[in-house]
């Protein structure tokens, strides 16, 4: 017989290990891009725009994903339109 | 007619009641919560909460565990709940309703869970259905489920534990009380307050069981539970290890809040608020960083302090504990006042006092009924039950009264409250359904509650 006092902390402890090893995955790619980015010109370019927008704390993971995953140009459009942003709210 | 209406129960399976008042939370969460949340959330915190979210999410974005991704990784919170954020936010994406939704769940197993606990506490059937109504309508327990905070899965944990450990109890075998450890430390991996408790358990064994067991046996169980509760912590102690040469198998945060706890003790007063008081306390903590020279990242919410280095965290952590100790140490008579207030502010303590009065209402008939459910059980026949339950609340005063209290703390106790409140009501009402209450004579050792 299953003793569900045992069974679920089980499930949340197999849950947690999952959790951790896909977030240890991720951030092993992370370091692979920033490594590669160092070699790579449009990859270094947007993150450069990435680090310099004075809106970066603000950019989700998922755009700088898009970056990572070789696609400068979203990087740049997206410093670009938080930068028209910024100065139309200026005005 | 009081009785009439708990015989009313017996009718009712606990399994419908419970899922019908979860269905009733939910239709509360997703519907009407949304039209009053503003002016609700200036009474309760209802968002996420102590910023579990960054961890959760950072985690499911590969940023590691930080607070930000710009911070050093952090020892400030156990991983337990931000791994299971992670978990959710990596299914469905960011929000607070799926953290809800959760809660929900572990809320309705909790609810199953005191159930059981009550059931043998009170010797009957609807004893255990009141102790899980009592639990599941509890004000407490519902904002901690409406906020995306630990409460709610580490209630859950900690019901399994003390199931596991009446059964350990009850067949007096290592093997469960091994098992019952593990559990400890799965829980423990989500909040670690829980995880001394098995020291009280000497107690237990003084008290309650018969024969009372030999020195040796009572420390080979402690001990063999602490291995399992140490084996379920071994991946965060490891981890902590790696990242600061340290043992560290619960977060590093206890500086800090002992900080917040002196701090609250000396300036609270009626021409202020607690959420005040706590946010000045903040600001402090940040300009003594900032004077000691260590480098964090400055935000305007400066709660907590997000660090560049893990090692200036966990060095300010401790630095703050010694600061606070000092400060007791040369006025002792500051810390039996603090732990007096304290023990008021754990049970009442709100964001303001129109809040404090509100917990009042709502905490002292809890309070009232669950140790006079205490009193009783520990007379009766079922004592070896009620005792342990007992010992807990006094093992949880002992962690929070020195160093910081607030009424949602108290939320974590609110089973076993309800469990005890359920024994009081049962016996006030003098209703016998299909279990009779004490009717024979002798000590009864807990049994399994399966």
């Amino acid at each position: 017989m299953i003793r569900i006092e045992l069974a679920i902390p089980a499930a949340v402890a197999v849950i947690m290990a999952a959790a951790a090893m896909l977030a240890t995955h991720r951030e092993s790619i992370r370091t692979e891009f920033i490594t590669a980015c160092e070699k790579n010109a449009a990859a270094d370019e947007c993150q450069t725009l990435w680090w310099n927008s004075p809106e970066r704390e603000h950019w989700t993971s998922k755009d700088i994903w898009a970056c990572w995953a070789g696609n400068p140009r979203t990087c740049a459009e997206q410093a670009e339109a938080e930068a028209r942003e910024l100065k139309k709210t200026a005005q | 007619m009081i009785s009439r209406a708990l015989q009313s129960l017996s009718g009712v399976k606990t399994l419908h009641l419970i899922l019908a008042m979860t269905a009733l939370k939910a239709l509360l969460f997703f519907v009407a919560l949304p039209i009053f949340q503003e002016q609700f959330s200036t009474m309760y915190g209802i968002e996420f909460a102590d910023n579990y979210q960054l961890l959760g999410e950072n985690l499911a974005e590969g940023n590691g565990y930080k607070f930000t991704y710009d911070t050093a990784p952090t020892l400030m919170r156990e991983a337990g709940y931000p791994l299971t954020l992670a978990a959710l936010f990596s299914v469905f994406g960011f929000s607070l309703n799926i953290a809800r939704a959760a809660n929900l769940l572990f809320a309705a197993a909790s609810a199953m869970f005191v159930a059981r606990i009550a059931e043998k506490a009170s010797g009957s059937a609807v004893g255990s259905k009141i102790a899980a109504l009592l639990f599941m309508v509890h004000p407490g327990v519902v904002v901690a489920e409406m906020r995306g905070g630990v409460e709610s899965l580490f209630i859950m944990l900690l019901m399994c534990f003390f199931i596991a450990t009446y059964r350990a109890l009850e067949s007096r075998k290592l093997s469960d009380y091994f098992l019952a450890g593990l559990v400890l430390g799965i829980a423990a991996n989500v909040r670690g307050t829980a995880l001394l408790f098995p020291s009280f358990l000497v107690l237990y064994f003084f008290f309650w069981e018969r024969p009372r067991p030999s020195l040796v046996l009572v420390v080979t169980r402690v001990t063999i539970m602490v291995v399992g509760s140490v084996i379920a912590l071994t991946p965060w102690i490891v981890r902590n290890y790696e990242l600061v040469g340290k043992f560290a198998p619960t977060a590093s945060v206890a500086g800090v809040s002992s900080h917040a706890g002196q701090y609250i003790c000396k300036h609270l007063s009626f021409s202020n608020n607690l959420v005040d008081v706590d946010g000045d306390a903040a600001l402090e903590r940040a300009q003594m960083a900032r004077d000691q020279g260590y480098k964090f990242k400055e935000i305007t919410a400066l709660y907590y302090l997000y660090f560049f280095d893990v090692h200036d965290e966990v060095e300010f952590n401790s630095y703050m504990g010694k600061q606070v100790r000092d400060n007791y140490l040369a006025s002792p008579s500051l810390l039996f006042g603090c732990a007096a207030k304290n023990a008021f502010n754990f049970w009442f303590a709100g964001k303001n006092w129109t809040s404090t009065a509100m917990n009042a209402v709502v905490q002292l008939p809890y309070i009232i009924l669950g140790f006079a459910g205490l009193i009783i059980g520990l007379r009766g026949h079922r004592r070896a039950h009620v005792g342990l339950l007992g010992l807990f609340i006094l093992y949880t005063l002992g962690i929070y009264l020195p160093i910081l209290a607030q009424a949602r703390y108290s939320v974590a106790l609110m089973p076993v409250m309800s469990v005890l409140a359920a024994v009081a009501i049962m016996r006030w009402a003098r209703l016998r359904d299909d279990q009779p209450l004490e009717e024979a004579g002798g000590q009864e050792a807990p049994r399994a509650l399966t």
